[in-house]
């Protein structure tokens, strides 16, 4: 058993004194600071998640649109994301059944400066198409600056 | 040949700076940058490139175009046989990993892909593929498909099943 006192192993100032290790460590848990961009979540996910993966990927903008897809729409709309990985949380968004709240987080990122952002847009409204949708696709397909974008939008169009 | 499956067209666009490719096309799932990169060896042709996109995206909705990057390995040695992670035979058999000591050896690596040559794939063509291997019976796609696992863009390819003599429905007929 390890016998070192706790005052020299965890610093007290951000965390109250425990009376076993094992109910510190919960207490260092949950004081836990979220780090940005986690940090929009609500405590508890952010939590989670920020447990699992220090920083934003794949796999976390998964587990959230697990837990909550609303959740996965703060993320991108007040994260402050790097593009190369708001275009993987755009694409990830797009497997969430509810077509209005995708439409709604998705269709303003096809005005995104970053080309990597738009196509994962694309990605993820290509399974929610309606009259709007479809309208903002076909002017990305005709005029958006990337060959790339236009590509993947004209794809989703004719899917 | 060596070729990675890229994320993004939109990415190799124009004179993308190496960083912002490894951001987005050389990263783990689970975050960190990727110094095993996976790419498949691959005969210069483009049936075998359709058929291994089609065993790679069997567990995605594969875009509608995709892009094939030639990957240069300058030491050979590097490249190692790993198991694909696909049903399929040819895409395990022809898997391979770049083994990368360090974010340097990935700069000269994605420097060097930006440069060289770039295919295209399809996705009619890969479905068209998928299609006739089902249509054909081929055992990995038969069993794929009807594993319960299989995304709607396979199972959408299966052949109708046509039952010409079954059993008459009596109690639909009108009187």
């Amino acid at each position: 058993m390890n016998l070192t006192p706790l005052s020299s192993r965890h610093d007290y100032r951000r965390t109250p004194i425990a009376t076993t290790p094992r109910k510190h460590a919960q207490e260092v848990r949950t004081n836990l600071a979220v780090i940005a961009p986690f940090d929009v979540l609500t405590s508890a996910l952010g939590i989670q998640v920020a447990r699992r993966w220090p920083k934003p990927c794949e796999a976390a903008f998964e587990y959230i649109l697990c837990q909550s897809p609303s959740e996965l729409v703060v993320l991108i709309n007040d994260g402050d994301l790097h593009p190369s990985d708001l275009t993987f949380a755009a694409e990830i968004l797009g497997r969430c059944a509810d077509s209005v709240l995708v439409r709604a987080a998705l269709l303003p990122l096809l005005q995104h400066e970053a080309a990597v952002v738009r196509e994962g847009a694309v990605y993820g409204l290509a399974k929610h198409r309606n009259e709007e949708t479809n309208k903002h696709l076909r002017l990305v397909a005709s005029s958006d600056s990337s060959p790339g974008v236009q590509t993947a939008a004209r794809d989703a169009l004719n899917e | 040949m060596l070729i990675r499956f890229a994320k993004r067209l939109s990415a190799w666009e124009g004179d993308p700076d190496v960083p912002t490719l490894k951001q987005t096309e050389f990263k783990h799932r689970n975050g960190g940058v990727d110094l095993r990169p996976s790419v498949y060896k691959l005969d210069d042709g483009s049936p075998e490139h359709v058929q291994a996109y089609a065993e790679h995206a069997h567990k995605i909705d594969p875009p509608g175009t995709a892009l094939g990057l030639e990957i240069v390995a300058h030491d050979r040695s590097r490249v190692v046989e790993t198991p694909g992670d696909t049903p399929f035979s040819f895409t395990r058999n022809n898997h391979r990993e770049v083994q990368l000591d360090d974010e340097g050896e990935l700069d000269e690596l994605v420097q060097a892909a930006k440069l060289a040559a770039r295919h295209r794939i399809a996705k009619r063509d890969v479905c068209e593929y998928v299609r006739g291997r089902l249509s054909a019976e081929d055992v990995e796609w038969v069993a794929h498909a009807q594993s319960g696992t299989a995304k709607p863009w396979v199972t959408n390819l299966l052949p109708s099943i046509e039952v010409p003599n079954g059993p008459r429905d009596d109690s639909k007929r009108s009187v």
